[in-house]
């Protein structure tokens, strides 16, 4: 309860009606965050609004030795509805979302915007970092170091800066995930092994493009530079 | 082998938006060795330029280059840059030493450019350091030095892989008289030698009494190869 009380055998009010709470279960948060109640189908179509198809899937558990999709084919052929196994109904879901709703619209813009300022910060702190470096890149290419020692070194130093980002970023998202877990608002975030190699690929390109096209200055630059006031 | 550098007719040109701007007129002169050569001119004489095609690091619009008997304007980009690492040592007017590496790293980095190991490559350049009285500072970091220590890390680092010719810019330009003094004592000191020739390029009359030889020039032509500039004896210092 909000505040604090043991939710047990407390009252609660739904669509007018009087329901008194008999247990609690720690549920998946839904993505819009409605809470979930769990009761006998008749007392939940009695307080229930009227409208045309209250019944959006039921849940069926196989016995034991039974396989679940032949249970599914057995269903589907006995009742002629549709019948999904768990995996089948959670990809049902996940390709509901995508080619029904704008969310991967949104998600992917966001992360496209973050790819692009990651790309210009990191383009910029680079470039900032060889200008300011300029002399001391022409000094060291006069003493004899080579563009391609030059180009080892920076891309070392970018390497570097960018396991420590990424290192921060994902160990940030862990955290927020593991210190979140208990908490309702917080559950059903998931970090995939996907996304952390993905993320680390990301990463990776980002750099490394944007270190070697900083560096290319350097690359091209005449040594004599160091000698100019 | 008379010198261990020598110019002969070098002209130098830049592109300067629609012609070309000639900085260097025909410039021949030589560099002995077991001497300190002083360069001196007005800003915008042609000296840099002139010591830029004697270190290999600007190739000469025309005109032949040679150091230690090779021919710098002859070499193609990876013979000239092994040249450079191996038989020229640098000094640069604001000493261009990497800020995050120690003195002693600083020092080896001619060095571990060359392929010695980093181990072997920092003991020798504690050595030269050690030898240039800076023993107790070879792990300072280069904001933890002033300005003299400074130069002196950048006189070990040309010196730390023994070259032939050691090529000074404004050497003393960032420091000030008693500070530029000592370094160029040191430099004298710790360069000079019969088989290296060092070459000075300053406008810093105060320093000419360390030079051997003084090449004057001015409006990109060697005027004179034997300037005395009012140096004071060799002996005063």
């Amino acid at each position: 309860m909000p505040d604090g009380r043991d939710p047990l055998g407390q009252t609660a009010e739904i669509n007018d009606n009087r329901v008194t709470i008999a247990g609690e279960t720690r549920a998946l948060t839904t993505f819009a965050g409605l809470p979930i109640v769990y009761m006998k189908y008749t007392d939940a179509i009695s307080i229930t609004p009227p409208e045309r198809n209250k019944l959006s899937f039921v849940l069926v558990g196989a016995r034991e030795g039974v396989s679940p999709v032949e249970l599914a084919q057995r269903i589907e052929s006995a009742t002629g509805l549709r019948a999904l196994t768990r995996e089948q109904f959670a990809r049902a879901g996940v390709d509901f979302i995508i080619n029904n709703t704008g969310i991967p619209l949104s998600f992917g813009i966001a992360i496209g915007l973050g790819v692009v300022v990651a790309v210009v910060i990191t383009a910029l702190t680079l470039a900032m970092f060889i200008t300011e470096n300029l002399r001391n890149f022409g000094a060291l290419k006069a003493i004899g170091v080579t563009n391609r020692q030059i180009l080892q070194m920076v891309m070392a130093q970018a390497w570097l800066v960018g396991f420590i980002g990424y290192g921060l970023g994902i160990g940030g998202t862990a955290a927020f995930i593991f210190f979140g877990r208990n908490d309702p608002s917080l559950q059903g975030f998931s970090l995939h092994w996907q996304v952390v190699a993905g993320a680390a690929l990301a990463v990776f390109i980002i750099v490394t493009a944007s270190a070697f096209f900083s560096v290319r200055r350097v690359l091209k630059m005449d040594p004599a530079i160091v000698f100019r006031g | 082998m008379p010198h261990a550098a020598r110019a002969e007719n070098v002209i130098m040109e830049f592109p300067s938006g629609a012609e070309r701007l000639r900085v260097l007129h025909g410039v021949s002169l030589d560099i002995p060795f077991g001497a300190m050569t002083f360069l001196v001119g007005p800003s915008g004489s042609g000296k840099t330029t002139m010591l830029s095609s004697l270190s290999g690091t600007l190739s000469p619009t025309s005109g032949a280059v040679e150091v230690m008997g090779e021919r710098l304007d002859q070499m193609h980009d990876g013979a000239l840059v092994r040249f450079r690492r191996r038989r020229i040592g640098f000094i640069f007017q604001q000493y261009n030493l990497i800020g995050t590496l120690t003195a002693a790293e600083n020092a080896a980095i001619p060095l571990i450019a060359d392929g010695v190991k980093s181990d072997a490559a920092i003991d020798a350049a504690k050595a030269v350091l050690g030898d240039l009285g800076l023993a107790d500072h070879a792990w300072k970091l280069p904001r933890q030095l002033s300005g003299g220590q400074q130069q002196r890390v950048a006189i070990a680092r040309a010196l730390v892989h023994k070259p032939a010719l050691i090529v000074c810019d404004e050497p003393t330009a960032a420091l000030d008289a008693e500070a530029g003094q000592a370094v160029m004592r040191l430099l004298e000191d710790a360069a000079k030698s019969p088989d290296r020739a060092v070459l000075v390029v300053t406008h810093d009359d105060r320093i000419y009494r360390f030079a051997d030889r003084i090449l004057q020039i001015e409006d990109g032509r060697l005027i004179n190869t034997d300037a005395s500039m009012n140096q004071e004896p060799r002996h005063a210092h």
